[in-house]
């Protein structure tokens, strides 16, 4: 009697032992599905925000273009940049620099996208091209890497 | 060597034979042969009470044991059971955002198992219904003049077949600028 319910008892305890680790894992692979669904919904919102600013920018580029083709030729192109320089300045995270416009929008994690447009000439039909566009780790951000020199290199 | 009564002969640890008490002796000590046997009977008693509180006990321990257990396993399981729905419904939402913001609305093909339904505020909701999960994706167009905006919502539920019907597992929000010398509107 005393042996069998000493094996009873283990027994229980170890299902009790392994029930509990299921929960656990059960809960922590939720939770990490659950963040990874947020930041992909960060993300996401941050690249449709990325598209609303570029069809704002467009518009300030047409309405440029189109006030700078009623300068003298030769005149253009500075007015172009100068009508430009004005349009773009009220507006947040965009910045012209040589004839390139460069565009940034944050996330709450502390991750940024960041695209890059050129201006194109006024003689062209269209009137920016993407340079670039990619997802930045912002310092001090969640999503930053501290990194760690494993290997300087010959 | 068995006595008279067909009993063996009782004996203390040290080898020596026990004299049973005899009521017509004075001054013996010990224990009469008649009291010792009702004493028997009582401890056999008591150890079979003894015992089956102690199974009783047992068993209702294990039952207890046995019904938290379960509860566990079960519970994690459902949790399972969440977490690969919801992982699911994100790759899958994730996989139409992207490939709207490739190609646009030309992405979502009757000949692909995709429906089309006007809504009445304007715009557009494509459908497609999964075995577990039913992804609709939310359109307006806008025409800014310089070119065409497309924004919306892509929204998983899960199916009326699936343990989370009609619950939304995922909602991403889309966008998509196409100028229109590129072909915009």
């Amino acid at each position: 009697m005393g042996a069998s319910s000493v094996l009873m008892i283990f027994i229980v305890l170890c299902l009790t032992a392994f029930g509990v680790l299921s929960l656990v894992s059960a809960r922590a692979d939720l939770r990490l599905t659950d963040k990874t669904a947020d930041a992909a919904q960060e993300y996401h919102s941050a690249d449709a925000r990325t598209d609303q600013l570029l069809s704002l920018i467009d518009q300030k580029l047409a309405a440029a273009r189109d006030d700078a083709s009623r300068l003298p030729a030769a005149e253009a192109p500075a007015g172009y940049t100068a009508l430009l320089s004005a349009s773009l300045s009220g507006l947040e995270g965009v910045r012209l620099e040589d004839g390139r416009i460069f565009l940034t929008v944050s996330m709450t994690d502390g991750r940024e996208i960041r695209t890059e447009l050129e201006l194109l000439p006024l003689e062209e039909q269209e009137r920016y091209r993407v340079v670039s566009r990619q997802l930045y780790a912002a310092p001090g951000g969640d999503g930053q890497d501290d990194g760690l020199n494993v290997w300087p290199g010959f | 060597m068995t006595n008279a009564r067909g009993r063996l002969p009782l004996v203390n640890a040290f080898g020596q034979r026990f004299q049973p008490f005899d009521n017509k002796q004075s001054g013996n000590s010990g224990v009469g042969r008649e009291s010792k046997r009702k004493l028997v009977t009582i401890m056999k008693r008591h150890s079979s009470a003894v015992f089956l509180m102690e199974l009783t006990l047992v068993i209702l321990f294990f039952s207890l044991s046995a019904v938290v257990t379960l509860r566990l396993f079960v519970t994690a399981h459902q949790q399972e059971q969440q977490s690969a729905l919801r992982s699911d419904a994100l790759e899958l939402a994730e996989d139409a955002a992207e490939q709207f913001h490739a190609q646009g609305a030309a992405f979502f093909d009757s000949a692909d198992g995709w429906s089309s339904t006007p809504l009445e505020q304007g715009g557009t909701v494509y459908s497609w219904d999964g075995s577990d999960l039913l992804l609709e994706v939310f359109l307006q167009q806008e025409d800014t003049g310089a070119g065409a905006l497309e924004s919306g919502e892509v929204r998983i539920t899960g199916s009326e077949k699936s343990v989370s019907r009609g619950q939304v597992l995922c909602s991403l929000p889309v966008g998509r600028y196409i100028p229109k010398e590129a072909g915009g509107i």
